[in-house]
């Protein structure tokens, strides 16, 4: 057995993760290993829960992705994920080792800038080497955005060291090509990418999207998405795609998921309350300007590298201004539009 | 003079005649475009504020000491919003010409994003125990 260093030796924070994963050990030791193997984006993604509470509530949000093949077998290091709450095993995460005054905006500690913690959710996410851990407190309480998109600091964190970024962003497409939307919350991208969805266009990502500038390519990471309960008067068909509804906002099964395609083009979208939509070309910084900061202070696990990968990804493919009009048909009308327009 | 350098925690890119630049700590970010973009890129390349200021008056056929006040003030406001620091390691370096001359020039100014930083201020903060946990009542299920 390697030697590990003595913990006097391991930062403040290393300490930390290592508490963590001992604490996932002790879980798994009180209930018992699940654990499944997806392929994304060519690279393996090692899901282990302690347990199956947590499992039957954050899996389903991955089980598009296919099976791995063997980790020999694939391009990129490994990401390995571990999860467990405390409630179905009884094993608390570790005391934090930072003050109630180390708390800063948007679930990060000071000092610790690999730790995502979600006070008002009770959800702590630690971002290691190999991939890292989540702790819930209690997996029946976990939001249902994390249920949507789970593990989304530990997935962003790991892109940015695969040369991959996890965008702000919706993705749809025609026939393996496709279309980025990003944009801040409340600006359209679930209504847009459902809409296309529903207009029989392949659907990959409605808020958040894994982007590799190489391609570039667009990679659907969650196989669910959200849509508000007013939506579904345009867009009766999705009410057969509910999988559950709360607060008046449904979790969505897409139809015409694609696991990746060919990104053409970025499409900046926004509502204005006109029938008709209407597109028309963008300097590249609108795209920029519309998804960076959105990605990188919501939480998403970037930093200045995914900033830099995005502006190559920005640099790459066309721009767009997208003026979605209320007309659910002419939205996607706009979008096939869009993607024949892009070579 | 002085030299600035970008904190760790400020990221920044620049498309085109637009530098974006966000302070990963505290979600508020930053549009620096056209003369500010090009006065961003001069500084943070290793140019003091008169090196800066050659280039830029070079660039747009003007006195030097014309734009010595404004650049100044655009440092002066950089810092304060955290986007820059003095480097007092930083090495002179030779002053590259502005990389975009299109436009006519402008005062640079910093456009401040606090839109996000508000979304921030609404998450919900619930009381923590003793141990930096939260809180959670549990109910009968």
């Amino acid at each position: 057995m390697a030697n590990r260093p003595g913990r006097a030796t391991l930062s403040r924070s290393a300490a930390f993760a290592a508490d963590v994963a001992s604490a996932f050990e002790r879980a798994v030791t009180a209930t018992a290993l699940v654990q499944y193997e997806y392929e994304l984006a060519g690279r393996v993604v090692r899901v282990r829960f302690a347990g199956n509470a947590l499992a039957d509530r954050l899996a389903p949000a991955l089980a598009h992705l296919p099976a791995a093949r063997a980790a020999a077998a694939v391009d990129g290091a490994v990401l390995n994920i571990d999860a467990w709450d405390r409630r179905s095993t009884g094993v608390a995460a570790p005391r934090p080792p930072w003050s109630t005054a180390d708390y800063l905006p948007r679930e990060r500690i000071s000092g610790f800038d690999e730790v995502r913690y979600d006070v008002g959710n009770g959800l702590l996410s630690v971002a290691t080497p190999a991939g890292g851990v989540l702790h819930a407190l209690d997996a029946e309480l976990v939001p249902p955005w994390v249920v949507r998109m789970p593990f989304r600091h530990l997935l962003g964190t790991w892109a940015t060291r695969e040369g991959m970024a996890l965008i702000h962003a919706a993705a749809v497409g025609v026939d393996g090509r496709c279309l980025v939307l990003p944009a801040t919350s409340g600006a359209g991208k679930s209504t847009t990418a459902l809409t296309a969805a529903a207009h029989g266009l392949d659907f990959l990502a409605d808020d958040l999207c894994l982007v590799a500038v190489s391609g570039p390519t667009a990679f659907a990471p969650f196989a669910l998405a959200k849509l508000e309960e007013d939506a579904f008067a345009r867009l009766p068909s999705l009410r057969s795609a509910v999988v559950s509804t709360t607060a008046g906002q449904s979790m969505i099964a897409p139809p015409g998921l694609r696991a990746s395609a060919r990104v053409v083009g970025i499409a900046v979208p926004r509502i204005t309350g006109l029938p008709e939509t209407q597109w028309a070309p963008a300097p590249a910084h609108t795209g920029f300007h519309a998804m960076a900061p959105s990605t990188l202070i919501e939480g998403n696990g970037g930093d200045a590298t995914t900033m830099r990968l995005m502006r190559e990804f920005g640099e790459a493919v066309p721009c767009f201004d997208l003026a979605l009009g209320t007309d659910p048909a002419g939205v996607a009308a706009a979008l096939r539009e869009m993607v024949a327009a892009c070579r | 003079m002085a030299r600035y350098t970008a904190p760790t925690r400020v990221a920044h890119e620049r498309v085109e005649d637009e530098v974006i630049a966000i302070n990963l700590t505290t979600g508020t970010y930053f549009s620096l475009c056209d003369s500010a973009a090009d006065a961003w890129t001069l500084l943070v390349d290793g140019a003091d504020v008169a090196g800066a200021a050659t280039a830029l008056g070079a660039a747009h056929g003007m006195e030097t000491a014309n734009l010595i006040t404004d650049l100044q003030a655009y440092v002066v406001a950089l810092v304060e919003a955290g986007l820059l620091v003095e480097d007092p390691n930083s090495a002179p370096s030779a002053v590259a010409a502005p990389p975009s001359t299109s436009r006519a020039y402008t005062a640079p100014r910093i456009e401040r994003y606090d839109d996000m930083e508000e979304l921030l201020l609404l998450d919900p903060i619930h009381e923590v125990d003793d141990a930096g946990w939260p809180i959670v009542p549990v109910e009968p299920r």
